[in-house]
């Protein structure tokens, strides 16, 4: 699974846990651009990826993140695991 | 036959009482070491007790029993109980036979038949002396009671909201809490989104600090004395999708910002996944409750056993440029003058940091 994929998949999990079907994302996208990504919504989000794409993340690794793009990069790592 | 352990419920830092959930075992099983042998549950989570050796098990309680902290719960043995086992059944069969022997309720055969065609709870037909009528009568006011729109209904409250409650109402019941409020003002130049992030880290980090200055507040009353914990271990009250539960960051006033910051993102994480171990869920000298998600522009929070404060924290005033901070305080531990300092303090530590631009 490439990165653009992954990109589609997080942006339907942005979707579900902000409940704004037309929320767009993109690599560059930060909290500071969505509305209410404040670090318990950020927690709901990590938790959402993990279910979706059967995963775990290290939590002092996804506490580093800066962008979308880095979590596309982490997801990506993950499921090459 | 020798008692090898007995086996009692172990401190809890914040409930007196806790509910047997489950036994795991019969009496008479072998158990060996380490073994999950009940599950308890305190207001915050449940507990597995562990058998400190093997044996054989005699349980002293039963599921759903309420018991305090030190009771002796079950015992282990050397070798076979069965004997005992069955004594203890044979008198608890008897005992059950007194009881209904005692009972000043007496039903005429009919009525008799009537009740247990309908498994009524005798006790529950207001009469001493039943006759047939008397249960028809029961009978159809229960039919219509139940038919009922108006009937008000009720859902009995789970065991852990039950201790929760008995938790909560040690310092409130003493009617010696008072509350105090100050406003915290935000930089009225920053975007609405900007003025609505979430402070809980600087208002945690900023509480410990506070806390260290005014170890009145990270104390508790006793028998008429005042401890005073050693330690300052802020505990976060979340409340998400899974109950109450207060997560506590250890040593707070030894973490910088970003570690505070690092582990309420890791309390929110535990408490969403359900991973929220009893170690995560004891231990707090101080509670700050979060409620500025949810709108809340001022608010009485309640006061935790052991521990003489709270604080809670409410939503941002986009039109006034502020939110409201609220202390609860036990006022047998400290007073109205002190809590205001503690709190100015607060005010001033958080400003700073979130003015300075």
């Amino acid at each position: 699974m490439d990165n653009s994929e992954i990109l589609i998949g997080i942006n339907k999990i942005f979707s579900q846990v902000f409940k704004d079907p037309d929320i767009k994302i993109t690599g560059d996208t930060t909290s500071d651009d969505i509305k209410n990504w404040d670090s318990l919504n950020n927690m709901i989000l990590v938790v959402t990826i993990e279910d979706f794409y059967n995963i775990r993340f290290d939590l002092n690794e996804v506490q580093k993140l800066k962008n979308v793009d880095d979590l596309c990069n982490c997801v990506a790592k993950y499921l090459s695991l | 036959m020798k008692v090898l352990s007995e086996i009692t419920i172990p401190k809890d830092d914040a409930d007196e009482e806790v509910i047997i959930i489950e036994l795991n075992y019969k009496d008479n099983d072998q158990v060996k070491k380490s073994d999950s042998i009940m599950d308890i549950e305190t207001s915050k989570t449940s507990i597995e007790l562990e058998a400190p050796t093997d044996g054989y098990i005699e349980y002293l309680v039963n599921p759903g029993d309420e018991v305090v902290i030190g009771q002796v719960v079950a015992k282990i043995y050397d070798g076979d109980i069965s004997d005992l086992v069955n004594s203890k059944v044979e008198s608890s069969t008897q005992e059950a036979a007194k009881e209904n022997q005692l009972s000043s309720k007496v039903a005429t055969k009919e009525a008799q038949a009537l009740i247990e065609e309908h498994g009524i709870d005798i006790n529950l037909i207001p009469n001493d002396f039943i006759k047939k009528e008397d249960v028809d009568l029961f009978i159809k006011g229960s039919a219509s009671s139940g038919n009922s729109d108006d009937k008000p209904s009720g859902t009995a409250i789970s065991r852990s909201k039950k201790i929760e409650i008995k938790a909560l109402s040690g310092v409130q019941s003493t009617g010696m809490v008072s509350t105090i409020f100050m406003n915290i003002d935000v930089d009225e130049s920053l975007s609405d989104d900007e003025k609505t992030s979430s402070y809980l880290p600087l208002i945690t980090s900023e509480c410990a600090k506070a806390l260290e200055v005014f170890p009145m507040m990270n104390s508790y009353f006793l028998d008429n004395h005042i401890i005073q914990h050693k330690l300052i271990n802020i505990g976060l009250a979340l409340d998400i999708n899974n109950g109450l539960k207060v997560y506590t960051i250890p040593d707070t006033n030894k973490l910088n910002l970003d570690e505070v910051e690092g582990k309420i993102n890791e309390g929110i994480y535990k408490y969403l996944r359900n991973e929220l171990t009893p170690r995560d869920l004891s231990t707090s000298t101080f509670t700050i409750s979060d409620l500025s998600q949810y709108g809340v522009e001022k608010f009485v929070p309640l006061i935790n056993l052991k521990q003489a404060a709270i604080l809670g924290v409410s939503a941002v005033d986009l039109k006034l440029n502020r939110f409201n901070l609220s202390l609860a305080f036990d006022h047998r531990v400290t007073e109205g003058r002190v809590a205001s300092e503690f709190l100015s303090m607060l005010k001033k530590g958080i400003e700073v940091s979130i003015l300075k631009n």
